[in-house]
């Protein structure tokens, strides 16, 4: 098909803006009479707040608003489970939570105030880990008022009171595992766990907050997700959605999942109030960004599976534990994302989860790109390799056997769509030249191959809304709130505007955020804007359309129906010399101009909703109901890597990788590249050395000198790195694409963890494969061997 | 107490007062409001902040207003605007070098302190060179194509050409 945008590397809307430095950011704004804002926070991981005592800081010169819990409102907000207020009530929960709130002149004065706040706490017993805390006796209770909380109702029930630290839970239940095992040739078990891992987006967590003087809160964020942010607000400041307006500048500096929730928009605001009227602004610190503005979950998943001769996966029982930290958050959404996670890649006859989300007095854990699908194919594609060493077969052939075909029916009752499950191990193996000979002894290193395969279900029910304007000089705008924190969301929307109206790229452009003016979109995750957000563009540009049609037909004395677009002309079907501009419908009917004749605006709207197949608590599965459909879609990746470990020093080198992602249909080839891209380094550093140390609650290494994420130096060089687009058409996507932002960043560490196995024969189960802790396996596999 | 400064600014001669304390990303940024220089880690490590002294790449984190007296400053807003871009940011355009773009005035200037001393870096060489510039959205991947392509520009080659 020939198109005029779509499949086009048509360059980012917003490029200009950030080659040249030009485009703002929130970071970057300044408002007049702002003030600066600092948290102080606690320092105890589990404590009671015995005395709080602001005096001398509000005494503080250039001091304008000191808050503490109860000049706030006393509500508690959170995503699905509410259990979190703006600053500690009575207790904290974990070591950076917030107290006290201070807004000043300057930041350095803010700074000094909190130095003055006098803290005195009454430490309570505290818990870490993750299996104490999940004991039905823990050592504490985090949230004593837990089983009073409100949550939305999804899945089976959340609270249980025999595990009071457990605040989410969720289970899939399909056949009989039992009678699965009976049937299995080989079974085997292992445990597979991950480090808490920081999102670090280059632009620090930062906003400017204003409660002006008629009720109304403004709020300009550095967010990804304006009517998620919007909604928190309006939740911790008991405000109705009407007064709070939420402006995202066009630039944001990445988000990864961590700028979904509110931040500290929400108690800005009542500094604002606080300090009569003032904006605040607030910039996170570099620690405050990597360790409290929400981490990645660490998980445990332990897995059993049954596997006959051929390879076939006969069963498989999983449990999971996944640490929480002090405060609900994304937690329970990304247990049950990562629930779903095996089931998008391969079927199971039999096959049962349990999946537990608990509190601990760690820092909370949010969404993190993949929702949970990191760590759970981390586990599951690791075991993957174990059963088919177990058997004697190749890791190609036991994935191919038991991957997802299309039209097929999987575990949870979904139909899948979609689906390039064997095309992405063949590009990937292709690639790599698996199977092929390569020098493996090279002096201390040691060289060996490896694959994985993950996917990524993204959100149902989902909805987007999108407005398109065609302005009287012929260029087209798109008001939409997808936050676009440089995965090129505006670009796609672009390209899919253009192509619908049939008109130059160049001509379209989207409006900033401004949720008093662009309308509702759930929210910029799970991958979804490119489907959700993409499809209510198209439908807009349909209805815009319409309108085009309905004042051209009298002008061209024709039937609107018999009329098309093309090049902003109003053509009559077949008769392409029978034309009006669109720019000519606009006339001058009152002295103030060139409007449409009869008032109004060319502005289509649009809604796109997908809705979700009901789901049996008790199962997780989903029946026969015509749609089958527990997810949007889902995204699927695969890598096939080459790594060298230094049998001497433990360290890993990643000589090649092939990296494969369906994405439907790319619409910009060169913006999908660079995702591909971004998710490989992003799970290289994950993989092999991003960490946060812990240490009774405390990170230890909370600036980007000791947190290291990979460098152009730590990152493959390009000729190592072999990128692969495949296109399964999503057949109610727009233009048959789909996302695909976050599956990809999946396959990375087992896919490394493989090739290690490969090359030295040890198996790592915990990520980050550090060299330290390949070392110390080699050590036990040496030792193992001189016991026998 | 603010003292006098005098120093180049992309090229044009500017006066300010400063505080002694002043660092010269705040200077940028607050002060006169060129907020294409950006921040992330405040300790040198991150490279978002970095600017050219004397054609040096810098960060300007780490140095003070006052350190840049009578020496020349030059930042991502000199090099280039939308009507005349340098070909650094034509080429970071043209190959997708950017995601968010936060690192990018940074990865620029640094690129262009290198193109200047280098004009025909290896591969290796240009990741040697934006090391300490982190970037967290792209995977370097096509940073290290646009900087070898605005290389191949500036010598006056294509590189398509040169690369058959």
């Amino acid at each position: 098909m020939e198109t005029i945008a779509i499949g086009k590397n048509i360059q980012r809307e917003e490029g200009i803006g950030k080659v040249t430095g030009s485009g703002k950011f929130a970071m970057d704004l300044e408002m007049p009479r702002m003030l600066w804002a600092k948290i102080k926070r606690s320092t105890r991981p589990h404590a009671k707040l015995v005395r709080v005592d602001t005096s001398k800081a509000k005494a503080l010169a250039g001091v304008h608003a000191v808050i503490v819990d109860t000049d706030c409102p006393q509500t508690l907000f959170g995503f699905g489970c509410y259990d979190e207020p703006l600053l500690a009530r009575t207790k904290v929960r974990y070591i950076g939570e917030p107290v006290v709130a201070v807004a000043a002149e300057s930041e350095a004065i803010a700074e000094e105030a909190c130095d003055l706040i006098e803290i005195e706490y009454e430490d309570l017993p505290a818990v870490f880990d993750v299996h104490e805390a999940f004991r039905s006796d823990p050592p504490t209770i985090i949230h004593e008022e837990q089983a009073g909380y409100r949550r939305v109702p999804i899945g089976p029930e959340q609270y249980n009171p025999d595990h009071p630290n457990a605040f989410g839970y969720y289970r899939i239940r399909s056949g009989d595992v039992t009678v699965g095992f009976e049937q299995a040739d080989r079974i085997v078990e292992s445990t597979y766990t991950n480090a808490m891992i920081a999102h670090a987006p280059m632009e620090r967590h930062n906003s400017v907050s204003l409660w002006d003087g008629d009720g109304n809160v403004t709020v300009w964020s550095s967010s990804q997700a304006a009517y998620c942010l919007l909604n928190q607000i309006s939740e911790a400041l008991d405000l109705p959605h009407s007064k709070i307006r939420v402006i995202i500048p066009k630039y944001v500096g990445g988000g990864f999942g961590g700028k979904i929730e509110m931040k500290s928009e929400g108690l800005c605001a009542v500094l604002s109030k606080a300090a009569g009227h003032r904006p605040i602004k607030i910039e996170y610190t570099q620690e405050e960004s990597l360790c409290w503005a929400g981490v990645q979950h660490p998980f445990e998943i332990k897995l059993k599976t049954g596997v006959k001769k051929d390879g076939a996966i006969v069963s498989c029982e999983m449990f999971v534990l996944v640490n929480g930290g002090a405060y609900a958050q994304h937690g329970f959404l990304v247990t049950r994302q990562a629930s779903y996670g095996p089931l998008g890649s391969y079927r199971f006859p039999n096959f049962k989860l349990d999946n537990y989300v608990v509190y601990t007095n760690q820092p909370p854990g949010v969404a993190y790109r993949g929702f949970g699908n990191t760590q759970i194919h981390w586990a599951l594609e690791s075991h993957m390799d174990e059963l088919a060493h177990a058997i004697g077969i190749d890791p190609v052939a036991i994935r191919l056997k038991n991957v997802l075909v299309e039209g097929e029916i999987n575990t949870a009752g979904e139909n899948q769509h979609s689906v390039a499950g064997e095309e992405l191990i063949r590009e990937i193996t292709t690639a790599i030249g698996w199977g092929s000979d390569f020098v493996r002894k090279d002096g201390p290193w040691r060289r060996g191959r490896g694959l994985a395969i993950a996917n990524k279900d993204s959100i149902a029910p989902s909805a987007s809304t999108a407005f398109v304007k065609i302005h009287n000089d012929e260029t087209v705008e798109i008001r939409h709130s997808a936050g676009n924190m440089g995965q090129g969301s505006s670009t796609t929307f672009i390209q899919l505007a253009a192509e619908a109206l049939q008109v130059d790229p160049a001509r379209v452009r989207t409006a900033q955020i401004d949720t008093w003016v662009t309308p509702y979109d759930q929210l910029s995750g799970s991958s979804r804007l490119t489907f959700a957000g993409g499809n209510a563009v198209l439908m807009a540009c349909d209805d815009v359309k319409l309108q085009v049609f309905k004042l051209a037909a009298p002008v061209l004395e024709a039937d609107a129906g018999d009329l098309e677009l093309a090049d902003m002309k109003v053509f009559v079907k077949g008769e392409p010399e029978r034309f009006v501009r669109v720019k000519d419908l606009f006339r001058t009917p009152y002295f103030t101009g060139s409007f449409l004749p009869t008032g109004g605006e060319l502005l289509g709207k649009a809604t796109f909703y997908v809705s979700a197949s009901k789901v049996d608590p008790e199962t997780g599965k989903c029946g026969d109901d015509g749609l089958r459909r527990i997810f949007s879609f889902c995204t699927r990746a695969a890598q096939a890597v080459e790594v060298a470990v230094n049998i001497e020093t433990g360290q890993v080198r990643l000589e090649r990788i092939a990296i494969a992602n369906d994405v439907g249909r790319a619409i910009n080839p060169m913006s999908c590249e660079g995702q591909m891209h971004a998710a490989l380094t992003m799970g290289l550093g994950g993989a092999l050395y991003e960490e946060l140390q812990l240490e009774s609650g405390a990170i230890r290494n909370a600036d980007l000198e000791s947190y290291r994420f990979p460098t152009a130096k730590d990152a493959p060089p390009n000729a190592g790195v072999s990128t692969h687009i495949v296109e399964i058409p999503q057949p109610d996507g727009p233009f048959q694409a789909k996302g695909f932002c976050e599956a990809t960043i999946a396959p990375t560490a087992p896919a490394i963890g493989n090739a290690i196995f490969d090359a030295i024969g040890v198996r790592m189960t915990h990520m980050p494969m550090t060299a330290e802790r390949i070392l110390a396996a080699i050590d036990a596999k040496n030792e193992a061997a001189r016991a026998r | 107490m603010s003292r006098n400064l005098e120093f180049e600014l992309n090229g044009k001669t500017c006066r300010r007062d400063v505080e002694p304390n002043t660092l010269l990303k705040d200077m940028l940024r607050l002060d006169l409001g060129m907020t294409g220089t950006k921040e992330t880690c405040g300790e040198g490590i991150c490279g978002a902040c970095t600017v050219l002294v004397n054609g040096m790449p810098v960060r300007s984190c780490l140095v003070l207003a006052m350190q840049v007296g009578n020496h020349s400053v030059e930042t991502i807003e000199g090099i280039g605007n939308a009507q005349n871009l340098h070909p650094l940011q034509q080429a970071f355009l043209e190959h997708g070098a950017f995601q968010c773009g936060w690192c990018t005035p940074g990865m620029i200037m640094t690129a262009k302190a290198l193109l200047a001393a280098n004009p025909n870096p290896s591969e290796a060489e240009i990741r040697d060179a934006i090391r300490g510039n982190l970037c967290r959205c792209t995977g370097y991947v096509k940073i290290v194509e646009a900087i070898q392509a605005a290389a191949a520009t500036a010598r006056g080659s294509n590189p398509l050409a040169q690369s058959q």
